[in-house]
């Protein structure tokens, strides 16, 4: 079994943005881990970009996290952006969770919600 | 005499035994595939079944001993081999001469059914084979589960926040719902804290569950069964498949909200009373987080999903109607359009505004169900494709050969008429294919072709015919082993230099055959001249392309139906004639000086190509001088253009064909006749014939 990586480096060009690299598997036993990254790099960045591609596992306390990073950075008015690659699991465990929908929460002013758009 | 309800068997018999055919040539290529099994288990079982209840005793006996080995088969007993394929298939062919010979009080090879049933049973274990017979088969259709009624439940479930701990993934449990039948899901959010706040180990999420299901509420309950004690949940069911219970239309958005309890009734008041999209004010005015509106709007959708699934597979029954009564309607509808034409040239001439506003109608109405009618005849052509994957694979068998065959557009539809009609010609192509396209394994190895040969049977819809082509990847054509049998038979005249396409035309003359040995398959002297033949009696036409080494592509082309064409009118004389649409190219005009140039032999100059052309009032003596300006239309016929030369042409036209009478049965170059608008009667030419006739002379 390989183990949850989450490493944070520099954006090119712009200072304030941030890029959290997560790898391996995201589940209930580390998810703890990686909101605690998540939040350290949140106060340090204006922009976080979150990269999923090499996840290899994710379950629900993994999609939590990463819907409230979604909220903490609304109310913190920051950026946020949250790239799959071309790993597909994070949009099949979100549809089988019912995550998928047409319109974001009440939160979801800039229509930035990571789970619109692709619904069945 | 067969009763109504024997009659009934068999059909339902006869249908059953395709499908067993087909599943059995499936299962050959995935002997592992248990659904497959059980699709052959099924088709034996009610065969046996319903065999027994209609009198048809031998036949349900007999299927008795192959439903035996394929229960055991499906119970992982005895594994699928290919000696159990051909045993089954040998036993589906047994079953079906037994219904034949029902039907024309026709003998059985009793010995033969015997003899499969040694064999299958040598199939089985020892204890089961000892064991005695039970021919009581009916009976066991009832134990299957009942089937009940569809009901659609919303479940509302909310765990504790520590579910995570206790272990158990909420997800899992979502993944139960769905497995007991459509299902829609959405999670809530709303209880979400930021990142700062919560607690990675807790779960924040609910879920509105929108779920058709036939098992029933306590089924839902089971699956909640660990955390019941722990979480919210609330099971409603909101629409049931009773055509009873069920309400009239669909629940608005409003009203579910207020039965999810997440609206008021005084609040769902107040917003009704404004004017605007329900679900914008409702989230305007904060009353409600518009993730619950998404989830009422899924289950909206869901439930008129589910109805109008449960509508269109209601109106999916058919009924069964003998193909006469469906002819009859055809003929009456050919009738009709006859009359109707006759009407809208009368209307036409009496400016009447009134009778040409109904004649409008009366036009459209017949043209639909001149469409709708002919659309009844149609069948999806691929029930004759599963008859021919047996043909290629028994055929295969027997010559040694490794030959897969490949399908497509096995739904394209076709008159059913044309299909019954099709079959002989194309397992002829077929046979061919198989006997002298496709190589030796060796050969073809050594040719660096893969051992295993391909016959590609394609139906393509174009316009108003369908394409048929029998592609193989074979040794192609020899042109000069065509050529040399050509001359020696003198169907080519010495000194004469023909194209590929015209030689490779040669093997649809009477009398043509390379093969040098005759073998069982082919070459016993039916040539392809009668495809071509059968095919030209179709109203269709066949080409074939070839390349030496790389394989043989015979094209059909078959007019969707037989009863109704579009033609081209065209007059000569007093007399009018029509030319099948499907064959013309192109009309141009022909005047004195052309036919001066060309010094009587009948050749046309159409940019700069030579055309020839048959003068059609000359073909059939009809009295008269030309006008000055002839029209030729010039047609294509197995691959070559051929002009008809007429007075004028005067349009396109709906023809209903009406055979003509026994007495004409030979007259060379018309093949039918049709009632015009006015009453008057116009033959339908027979270009292909027609031409013929006019080399045959030539050449003497």
């Amino acid at each position: 079994m390989d183990e949850l990586k989450v490493t944070v480096a520099k954006g090119e060009g712009t200072p304030a943005a941030l890029t959290v690299n997560v790898s391996g598997p995201v589940s209930v036993q580390n998810v703890g881990d990686l909101r605690a990254a998540l939040l350290q790099a949140l106060a340090g960045a204006e922009q976080l970009f979150i990269n999923l591609a090499d996840v290899t596992e994710i379950d629900l306390a993994g999609l939590q996290v990463l819907c409230a990073t979604h909220r903490s950075v609304l109310q913190l008015n920051k950026q946020l952006s949250i790239a799959t690659g071309d790993n597909d699991l994070i949009h099949a465990v979100s549809i089988e969770a019912g995550f998928q929908r047409h319109v974001g929460c009440a939160q979801d002013r800039d229509k930035t919600c990571f789970w619109v758009g692709g619904n069945d | 005499m067969m009763d109504q309800h024997q009659q009934a068997f068999k059909e339902e018999a006869y249908e059953l035994l395709a499908e067993l055919e087909t599943s059995l040539l499936e299962l050959e290529e995935r002997p592992e595939d248990e659904e497959v099994i059980g699709r052959v288990f099924r088709a034996m079982h009610t065969i046996k079944g319903s065999g027994a209840m209609f009198g048809f005793e031998d036949i349900a006996a007999f299927t008795h001993e192959v439903e035996t080995v394929f229960d055991l088969v499906r119970n992982g007993k005895i594994p699928v081999t290919k000696n159990l394929v051909n045993i089954t298939l040998a036993a589906r062919d047994q079953i079906k001469a037994m219904l034949d010979a029902s039907a024309e009080g026709g003998m059985v090879d009793e010995f033969r059914t015997a003899e499969i049933i040694g064999v299958l049973k040598g199939m089985l274990p020892e204890a089961e084979s000892s064991s005695p017979e039970d021919p009581q088969p009916a009976k066991e259709a009832t134990k299957e589960p009942k089937e009940s009624f569809e009901v659609t439940y919303r479940i509302r479930f909310e765990p504790d926040r520590g579910i995570f701990m206790r272990g158990i993934n909420p997800l899992s449990l979502i993944k139960e719902l769905r497995e007991l039948g459509p299902c829609r899901v959405v999670a809530q959010l709303a209880n979400l804290l930021p990142l700062e706040e919560m607690d990675a180990e807790s779960c924040y999420v609910y879920w509105d569950v929108i779920l058709t299901t036939k098992q029933g509420i306590d089924a839902i309950r089971d699956v909640f069964i660990f955390v019941e004690d722990d979480c919210e949940l609330k099971i409603d069911a909101i629409d049931s498949g009773d055509a009873f219970g069920g309400e009239a239309g669909s629940k608005r958005l409003g009203e579910i909200l207020m039965e999810r309890g997440d609206l008021s009734p005084e609040e769902l008041k107040s917003i009704l009373s404004q004017q605007k999209k329900f679900g914008e004010i409702a989230v305007a005015n904060g009353l409600v987080e518009p993730e619950k509106i998404v989830s009422a709007l899924v289950e909206q959708q869901h439930v008129k999903e589910v109805r109008q699934e449960r509508q269109s597979q209601e109106s999916a029954s058919s009924i069964r109607v003998p193909a006469e009564k469906l002819d009859v309607l055809v003929n009456l509808v050919g009738e009709l359009v006859t009359v109707q034409a006759r009407l809208s040239q009368t209307s036409a001439g009496r400016k009447d505004a009134e009778l040409l506003s109904i004649a409008e109608e009366v036009e459209r109405l017949t043209a639909e169900l001149r469409d709708n009618a002919l659309n009844i005849r149609m069948l999806p052509i691929g029930t004759t494709f599963s008859k021919f994957k047996r043909l290629v694979r028994d055929l295969s068998n027997e010559l040694g050969k490794k030959i897969e065959m490949e399908t497509s557009g096995a739904e394209t539809e076709l008159d059913k008429t044309v299909i019954e009609k099709l079959n002989d010609p194309l397992v002829h192509l077929i046979r061919n294919s198989i006997d002298h396209g496709i190589e030796m394994p060796e050969e073809r190895a050594a040719a660096g072709k893969p051992a295993q040969g391909t016959i590609h049977l394609g139906a393509v819809h174009s316009g108003d015919s369908v394409f048929i082509t029998i592609t193989d990847d074979g040794a192609g054509l020899d042109k000069e082993a065509i050529r040399a049998k050509a001359m020696e038979k003198g169907l080519i005249p010495p000194g004469v230099e023909l194209s590929e396409k015209e030689i490779f035309a040669q093997i649809f003359e009477p009398g043509f055959s390379t093969a040098k040995k005759v073998s069982s398959v082919s070459g016993r002297g039916v040539g392809m001249d009668v495809v071509k033949r059968a095919i030209e009696a179709l109203r269709g036409t066949i080409e074939l392309n070839s390349k030496r080494g790389e394989g043989t592509t015979i094209t059909v082309k078959i007019p969707l139906t037989l009863a109704i064409i579009e033609s081209l009118l065209v007059q000569i004389g007093g007399d009018r004639f029509l030319l099948p649409l499907s064959l013309v190219d192109e009309c141009v005009e022909l005047t004195d000086s052309d036919i001066e140039k060309s010094h009587g032999r009948n050749l046309a100059n159409v940019r700069e190509h030579l055309v020839p052309y048959i003068p059609l009032r000359e073909k059939f003596r009809i009295t008269g001088d030309p006008p000055e300006i002839q029209q030729i239309v010039i047609t294509q016929v197995s691959g070559m253009r051929v002009g008809v030369v007429v007075d004028h042409v005067i349009g396109e036209h709906q023809t209903v064909i009406k055979s003509l009478g026994r007495a004409y049965k030979n007259v060379e170059g018309i093949s039918g006749a049709t009632i015009l608008g006015d009453g008057a009667v116009a033959l339908i030419v027979d270009i292909p014939q027609l031409v013929k006739g006019v080399e045959a002379q030539s050449l003497q």
